[in-house]
């Protein structure tokens, strides 16, 4: 699972104009642009895409009418997500609207540049031959030749290849100094004087990079428990079912435990991945336990097989959330382990009355028993 | 035999005088493994574990004639760990270290395959050849000896397919951990051939997840090969892939849906033995290896 930090489209363009790329001039509302008159884009600043197509983005003509309009904007929820604030720009008058982005291809293990004169609609709308794909090797950088190749294929010439070329450099170069997984630009405008100018903007940072890049933070995403979960330093995923909550260790044994429980019938309220975070001690997964067993499953199921962390601490974060908390005292557990310290882990287990297997199927068998004997009694 | 480590291996650590690198080394001793020395700067001269540390890969190199190196250090020194070990002459790295920026990532395969090197990870779990050499965070206790080839994205994962296995009577001939993250070394593609060439594999369970293309580049080399693979997809039940954006998902050149269902049905069609479950795969391994018998 990879981190990564969502930009809104002015944070993302910010960034863009400190790389030298050329932004419409915008403040974020109830300022307007400095010496701008008007007409107006008065746009919603939400992560989630497909905005213009639900009335995010107005055009309007002059202060009179964003204030109007930007209210209205404020209020809307888009994609399930509230509008988190309205950004003003003054109106390009266009000429042309291209598409450009820069993005590492992650199975080719490359940054690639993608280019289309389609711009300012869906990407996924336009034919792939009319996509342009440069890819980079990354031990030589976008050299001439490159640049050459993409001005070439989208049938630019003279003054305005050469302005392309520079705008593709700088993005590719937004994407390696500021360690982002996407910078994408649709559409990235021509203007009547020649110039491209970036009218939107959708940036990804890699928030792994984020030693390197002094307050780089995430801004909390997703539920109320997701979010609870991020703040323990473990993968909360909140889901739509309704009788069992799981918790393990890795990636891969989440997904096989999610696949296992459905397979067997269970609706599937919550998961919580460990994500190194038993590392931190009993303490610390006791209160991981209190924050799913906040999800009310009828039946929680505890999966590990550790071979470097040891069980008992597992166990001891249990007995601890047990003791601290009345909803995970009264929450039915199943606990599936293997692995190092298992006898330990076993004798503080038992006097917790769980159940205790180590075995995976019977432990996705028992838990989704138990739950649903909850559910009908 | 068996692919990319085996007892003539000889195996450094980095980061050996951190507490991931002095456990793997103590664990190495006890077992068996081939482990020649280990480098840390400033700490050259001191040992860990009976075995040599040395302040730089090119010093470890020329003492040692070590040729694989698991590193264990921390993610913002990980790129020039990688550089250094490449640059020494190192043929096998195991990058076991997670949360490596995903632009190190990049430049460290590139460096790796320009070099004619060979690098698991980032976020790799390594690879074991059990009785042999095991550059793995799998315990050796739990890794049967056998016929059987294992590739893999995740680590936690591996540990339930090789209980499975081991409960139809399969163990492995390698496991080979490729990492989880979004990009590594090392895919899929690189590795079928060796297993193929090995003659103590007599099949290969491939391991692998929703998300980007590689099984399907697997899957045409599979098409080739004269040994059976059994393919197991976890993650069936995911929720949808929470997109990247559009330029995100139309970096899958050809269309290709990355679920873990339409992976595991690509497999099936190609009429390999396929899992669907974890609980599954010892089975299917069972049947795919009766298939060649008759």
């Amino acid at each position: 699972m990879t981190r990564v930090i969502k930009l809104l489209e002015h944070e993302g363009k910010r960034i863009l104009a400190t790389h030298g790329i050329s932004i419409p001039p915008g403040a974020i509302y109830p300022e307007l642009p400095p010496e701008t008159r008007g007409p107006y884009v008065v746009k919603a600043q939400v992560y989630a895409g497909g905005r213009g197509k639900v009335g995010g983005i107005q055009i309007v003509d002059d202060a009179k009418a964003v204030a109007e309009v930007a209210d209205r904007v404020m209020a809307m929820t888009i994609g399930g997500e509230a509008v988190r604030a309205v950004y003003v720009e003054a109106k390009i008058k266009l000429e042309h609207e291209f598409y450009l982005a820069a993005m590492i291809d992650r199975d080719a293990g490359r940054p690639v540049l993608l280019a289309s004169t389609e711009g300012g609609v869906d990407i996924e709308s336009v034919a792939a031959e009319r996509i342009v794909r440069v890819a980079i090797d990354p031990l030589v950088g976008l050299r001439p030749y490159g640049l050459a190749d993409l001005t070439r294929r989208l049938g630019l010439g003279g003054d305005k290849a050469k302005a392309f070329a520079d705008v593709a450099t700088r993005v590719l170069h937004v994407l390696e100094a500021e360690d982002a997984e996407l910078v994408e630009i649709n559409p990235l405008v021509l203007d009547k004087d020649g110039v491209l100018i970036a009218a939107d903007a959708k940036v990804i940072l890699d928030e792994d990079a984020g030693f390197r890049h002094d307050g780089r933070v995430q801004i909390p995403q997703g539920s109320v428990f997701e979010r609870q979960a991020r703040a323990l330093d473990v993968i909360g995923i909140e889901l739509e079912g309704y009788d069992v909550a799981a918790v393990m260790n890795g990636a891969g044994m989440t997904m096989a435990t999610l696949d296992q429980l459905v397979a067997m019938g269970a609706s599937v309220r919550g998961l919580i991945e460990l994500h190194g975070a038993m590392a931190l001690g009993p303490q610390h997964v006791s209160e991981v336990f209190e924050l799913i067993c906040g999800l009310k499953p009828k039946a929680l199921l505890l999966n590990f097989y550790m071979q470097f962390r040891t069980l008992d601490t597992i166990a001891e974060g249990l007995a601890i959330a047990r003791q601290r908390s009345p909803i995970v005292e009264a929450m039915p557990v199943v606990v599936r382990m293997r692995g190092l310290e298992e006898d330990k882990a076993r004798t503080i287990l038992r006097s917790l009355n769980c159940e205790v297997t180590n075995n995976f199927e019977d432990a996705c068998r028992r838990t989704i028993a138990v739950a649903h004997a909850q559910v009908t009694s | 035999m068996s692919v990319l480590v085996d007892k003539n291996s000889r195996i450094l650590i980095q980061g050996i005088t951190g507490v991931t690198g002095r456990t793997y080394a103590e664990r190495m001793v006890a077992n068996g493994t081939p482990l020649v020395g280990g480098v840390t700067p400033g700490k050259g001269g001191q040992t860990v574990a009976g075995v040599p540390v040395f302040d730089t890969m090119a010093n470890a190199r020329e003492a040692t004639r070590a040729d694989c190196v698991l590193s264990a250090i921390g993610a913002p020194r990980a790129l020039d760990g990688i550089y250094e070990a490449f640059d020494a002459g190192i043929s096998l790295v195991v990058l076991y270290t997670e949360n490596v920026p995903i632009h190190d990532a990049v430049k460290m395969r590139a460096y790796a395959l320009a070099k004619g090197g060979r690098l698991l990870g980032p976020n790799s779990a390594g690879v074991i050849s059990p009785g042999q050499a095991n550059m793995a965070d799998l315990s050796d206790a739990r890794v049967r000896a056998g016929r059987i080839g294992v590739l893999s994205k995740s680590g936690t994962l591996t540990y339930e397919v090789l209980d499975d296995m081991e409960l139809h009577g399969f163990g492995v001939s390698s496991v080979v951990c490729l990492g989880g993250d979004p990009v590594v070394g090392t895919l899929f593609v690189d590795v079928l051939p060796l297993f193929e060439a090995d003659g103590e594999t007599d099949a290969v369970v491939l391991l692998g997840e929703p998300g980007g293309t590689t099984e399907y580049q697997a899957l045409e080399y599979v098409r080739t090969m004269s040994k059976p693979v059994i393919a197991l997809m976890t993650g069936q039940s995911a929720p949808a892939e929470k997109r990247m954006g559009h330029a995100g998902a139309i970096s899958g050149e050809n269309g290709q849906s990355t679920t873990a269902v339409a992976k595991l049905e690509a497999f099936r069609a190609a009429g390999c033995e396929t899992a669907a479950l974890v609980t599954e795969i010892g089975s299917a391994v069972g049947r795919a290896l009766e298939g060649i018998q008759t």
